[in-house]
């Protein structure tokens, strides 16, 4: 991959490492990150090694939010447009987190606002260290919420309050996060960064279409009424009994082995 | 960073409504709705027409809905304040327009 200035990006053992890399900025997201979010996503979704995605952020920050000095760059008439740019790219990140097989593990390893806590809000396992921190922001400033905290949120926290984080933009600790259900779970803080890749090594050896499969019955339960989710689940479990992990994971199980899946 | 704290961050209430003790219901009920009549009004009505609809709309639908939504509240004087504000690191000053 061509070079990159916002991010870090390697993939290494079937995991792809992405990391937030404008830490003199707080990692904040400017239409380049997006643009790069969306390009190293794009490859994590559509690369058959990729097994399992980590992203965090550097310098101790997991990421600030929306980069508001490089918005206020534009003339006040181009605001909408420029947002609406930066979104382009980081909604098609978020949605190739969201579509790819791959799991998606977060390490929030620091403060998480605006956009950040939206990216956080869109892992499939978030783990977060206690200097993690968690705000909308986006009221703040004026602006409503995306990316896409408002589907997410309501649904890992629920409604109420979701509304209370939105309309005063009150901040997070890591704990609050983890009783809420917000991060699946916090860890010491030295030993996040190992405990989110032994995540997802572990994950990148599983079946990963299965793993798919998950995301997709998870990510699209909320509006499916119960006999179209009971008839996606029949058909999902059927796909997935065509495959070769699938055949793997019964003959494994039976014959009291670990099984060898290789996520085809 | 700034923030109404209804309960003590280290006790999150069981169900996520606010708690308070009853003889500073009223009064703290009055503090957020004077701090909430000072904010980006316009951007709470975002906010809640977000969020009052998401329950019904599929993942990608409610990312366009948010994507319009910040694009508009983006043209508000509110916004223009808001973010002029953040980045002279000073409170902003709000008008609901």
């Amino acid at each position: 991959m061509e070079s990159l200035t916002t991010l870090l990006f390697k993939v290494s053992e079937h995991v792809a490492y992405i990391t937030l890399n404008r830490p003199t900025v707080v990692n904040a997201a400017s239409l380049e990150l997006a643009e790069e979010l969306e390009k190293v996503a794009r490859e994590c979704d559509e690369s058959n090694s990729v097994r399992a995605v980590l992203l965090t952020g550097a310098g101790g920050i997991f990421c600030g939010g929306g980069d508001l000095k490089s918005f206020a760059a534009q003339e006040p008439s181009r605001l909408p447009t420029h947002l609406k740019r930066v979104n382009l790219f980081f909604h098609s990140a978020i949605q190739c987190f969201a579509r790819m097989r791959a799991p998606v593990v977060v390490a929030v390893n620091g403060p998480a606002a605006g956009y950040g806590m939206s990216l956080a809000c869109a892992g499939d396992i978030v783990l977060a260290n206690e200097s993690a921190r968690f705000t909308i922001a986006y009221t703040r400033v004026g602006l409503t919420p995306d990316a896409p905290s408002t589907y997410y949120l309501p649904r890992i926290i629920g409604l109420r309050r979701t509304m209370e984080l939105a309309l005063t933009n009150r901040t997070l600790t890591a704990r609050e996060a983890e009783a809420i259900g917000l991060v699946t779970r916090v860890v010491p803080g030295d030993q996040l960064i190992a405990q989110a890749e032994s995540m997802a090594n572990e994950l990148a050896h599983g079946p990963t279409r299965a793993y798919g499969g998950v995301k997709r019955l998870l990510y699209g339960t909320a509006t499916n009424p119960l006999y179209e989710q009971m008839e996606l689940e029949n058909e999902s479990i059927a796909d997935m009994a065509r495959s070769a992990d699938a055949q793997e994971g019964i003959a494994a199980f039976l014959a009291k082995r670990p099984p060898q899946f290789s996520g085809r | 960073m700034k923030g109404i704290h209804f309960v003590q961050e280290d006790s999150p209430t069981e169900i996520g409504a606010a708690a308070a003790n009853d003889d500073q219901l009223v009064a703290r009920a009055k503090a957020l709705a004077s701090e909430l009549a000072l904010g980006p009004t316009r951007a709470y009505a975002g906010v809640k027409r977000l969020l009052y609809r998401t329950a019904t709309n599929p993942l990608y639908e409610q990312m366009e809905v948010e994507n319009e939504s910040i694009a508009d509240v983006a043209r508000t004087v509110d916004a223009q304040e808001g973010i002029a504000a953040f980045l002279a690191k000073r409170p902003p000053q709000f008008n609901g327009r």
